[in-house]
């Protein structure tokens, strides 16, 4: 297994997709596309990534269903998520907590602000399993 | 002839390389003037072919086609094909220096079955004094092919090259477009930011903080800074500031340098500047603060009113259009943004100007009771202001006080400057002014919160008060707070009916009616107040200069 981390990107528009993976493979990640909730599943299924950043509106399942099926069919091998949504979209922490997604970034967003995060995550990540 | 020591280039997209290879095709690189590069497990055939006098020479003869097409098919020499894969087409000529072409051109050598036989070969293996014999044993001879099947291969290697080709830069070209839409997301985003927050509900130094810093960490610049000039002076407590993000430099005289600037160069002053190499400019501070610099004025109503100015790119690059792009639509929001802060400055002018022309036409209807309104707002917001209450609602108090006699215009003329004692008919009208003022104000936007204010000043702490008998705290805040000041202003003046009273007798006067006319606590407060201020002011109200003139004047 190579050492580069895993990043599974889940939108159902293909220029966020393009835009999130572009940035992300320029900064030493690899990136896999899903086009909707369903795809995104079973990709996650199969490749088991260290990060899932999802849209939330998309056809079939919804990002929501998406990481919620996840960490029900995962246990505890959970995987994180950062969930992208269209402004004014409001998801309660509730929700959001319950099925690991650690941040929410609201649309127009920032690719920079996007990797940035997904550091944070993925080095907390290492962090942790270093320490363990 | 074949060059050592050089690999095969990778004039190719890798993909395509490796379906040659898997289609068990030799491809060669040609370097002009007849050199080429060969990948190292060529057969020793091709090798002697390649390097023979007969070879080079005809690829000489024919290097104008080779460069001047994408793709061709030639007969290097009989029975030798080659099929080139000129990525720069006609741009390729030979580079002045190294005397090889700009760019190797890739080709694919095919033999034609012929050459196994052919006299030329004989000529080739004499010329590298070889036999033929040992040539052919370690050459696969499944690696020839009849004339029809060169043709038909050169045709799928057309294909197949501009097919790749074409989706190699396809892939390229959809690189570069979403990396171009990754910078439209970051300045929409940043747009977005900046406009949820340009609110006039904060201080306007706060937003201009805060854009410059987004924008600093965006654009990835060490500094910024955000000079505002004293042009307007509409933007009082921002005139003259500088707004930094970053570690800027302090002394830096932005308006002076712009100017020398757009001096040296001719250009207009309101011109933006991109400096890419400061000491070239021939302005000696200059290259002190950057290498990289650029400069933006703000420019309102063709005044400039700010200069923005940063520099140099935290990873030492060059500050570029896509950077210059992002501060051009930072700079055009804070100008908007600046232009706003001036519009509410008149707005509010307007708005507090026509308030004292409506108080001091109220007040003057009485002669004894000029700049009355004036002092009782000033009283009641110092009042405010020593109960503790924030900035804004003291704001509220003062106008409220200004406005608490508007209803005073419903109550005719010679009832309100009569002097000695009403007749109760009299006093019923006076009692109406409160009620009258709370309608005329009722209807006017953003005023709804002063009512309280005009329609309680009269109200009495034990409930013995007008228009509502209202007791206690269930007297709005403002009207306690101005029935207070109002008090405080009509004992202290002289009246139709009654001379004024001394200082120290008004304020015993307060305190000995403190919880059965005023609010205990607000009087407490009250008589330990400055008066300096409002002595001041009843000097300059017996001298005929109203607030309003006043700070015009200033």
């Amino acid at each position: 297994m190579s050492d580069k981390k895993l990043i599974l990107v889940v939108d159902d528009e293909s220029h966020i997709l393009h835009v999130v993976c572009l940035k992300l493979k320029n900064a030493g990640y690899e990136t896999i596309t899903a086009s909707d909730g369903e795809e995104g599943y079973n990709l996650a299924m199969e490749h088991r990534p260290d990060l899932i950043i999802t849209d939330y509106q998309m056809p079939f399942m919804s990002g929501l269903e998406m990481c919620g099926k996840l960490c029900s069919d995962l246990g505890d091998e959970k995987i994180p998520a950062i969930m992208l949504t269209a402004r004014g979209f409001s998801l309660s922490d509730d929700d959001i907590a319950r099925v690991n997604i650690l941040e929410v970034m609201s649309k127009p967003f920032s690719p920079r602000e996007v990797l940035s995060l997904t550091k944070n995550i993925l080095d907390a990540d290492e962090n942790t399993k270093e320490a363990a | 002839m074949i060059r050592n020591g050089l690999p095969l280039s990778n004039t190719l997209p890798k993909q395509l390389f490796d379906r040659l290879n898997n289609l068990n095709l030799s491809t060669i690189s040609l370097h002009g003037g007849g050199e080429l590069s060969v990948p190292n497990d060529s057969s020793m055939l091709e090798r002697t072919i390649f390097n023979s006098k007969l070879f080079t020479n005809s690829i000489i003869r024919y290097e104008n086609e080779i460069t001047q097409n994408s793709s061709s098919l030639i007969e290097v020499i009989e029975g030798v094909w080659l099929v080139t894969m000129n990525q720069l087409g006609s741009k390729n000529k030979y580079n002045e220096n190294t005397q090889d072409f700009r760019s190797p051109i890739t080709a694919v050598v095919l033999l034609n079955r012929s050459i196994l036989s052919s006299a030329v070969l004989i000529q080739i293996a004499a010329e590298a004094e070889t036999g033929i014999g040992q040539l052919l044993s370690t050459f696969d001879i499944s690696r020839t092919y009849d004339a029809e099947e060169v043709k038909r291969f050169s045709s799928m290697l057309h294909w197949i090259v501009t097919d790749t080709l074409n989706i190699d830069n396809n892939y390229q070209e959809l690189q570069s477009m979403g990396s171009q839409l990754g910078e439209t997301y970051e300045e929409l985003s940043l747009l977005y930011k900046l406009t949820t927050s340009m609110t006039m509900d904060k201080p306007p130094l706060n937003f201009l903080e805060e854009a410059l810093d987004e924008l600093q960490v965006v654009v990835g610049v060490k500094w910024f800074s955000l000079k505002l000039t004293d042009e307007d002076h509409r933007l009082v407590d921002l005139c003259g500031k500088t707004i930094n993000a970053g570690p800027a430099p302090l002394e830096i005289d932005v308006h002076k340098l712009l100017n020398s600037i757009t001096r040296s160069k001719s250009l207009d002053s309101s011109s933006s500047v991109i400096i890419d190499d400061t000491s070239s400019y021939g302005i000696d501070e200059l290259k002190d603060y950057a290498h990289h610099m650029l400069f933006i004025p703000l420019v309102c109503d063709g005044k400039c009113v700010a200069v923005l100015c940063g520099g140099d790119k935290q990873d030492g690059g060059a500050i570029n259009s896509v950077d210059f792009k992002l501060c051009n639509a930072l700079t055009n929001s804070i100008t908007i943004f600046l232009e706003n802060v001036m519009l509410y400055a008149d707005m509010q002018a307007m708005f507090m100007g026509t308030l004292h022309s409506l108080t001091s036409s109220i007040d003057a209807k009485d002669s004894y009771t000029r700049g009355h309104s004036e002092r009782v707002a000033m009283m009641a917001k110092k009042l405010a202001e020593g109960a503790g209450l924030d900035e804004q609602t003291i704001e509220r108090v003062y106008i409220s006080g200004l406005v608490h006699d508007v209803g005073k215009i419903g109550v005719p003329e010679i009832v309100l400057s009569k002097p000695g004692k009403l007749t109760d008919e009299e006093y019923e009208m006076i009692k109406k002014h409160p009620e009258i003022g709370a309608q005329i104000i009722e209807d006017i936007p953003r005023m709804q919160d002063l009512i309280p204010g005009v329609l309680c000043h009269h109200e009495r702490f034990d409930g013995r008060g007008y228009p509502n008998n209202l007791i206690g705290k269930d007297i709005p805040l403002f009207g306690r707070l101005i029935g207070l000041a109002d008090a405080f202003d009509a004992m202290s003046s002289t009246r139709s009916y009654r001379q004024k009273l001394d200082h120290t007798h008004v304020l015993n006067e307060i305190k000995k009616c403190a919880g059965t006319q005023f609010d205990p606590e607000l009087a407490e407060i009250f008589v330990n107040l400055d008066f300096k201020e409002y002595f001041d002011m009843i000097v300059d109200h017996r001298d005929g200069i109203s607030e309003n003139k006043k700070s015009k004047a200033a």
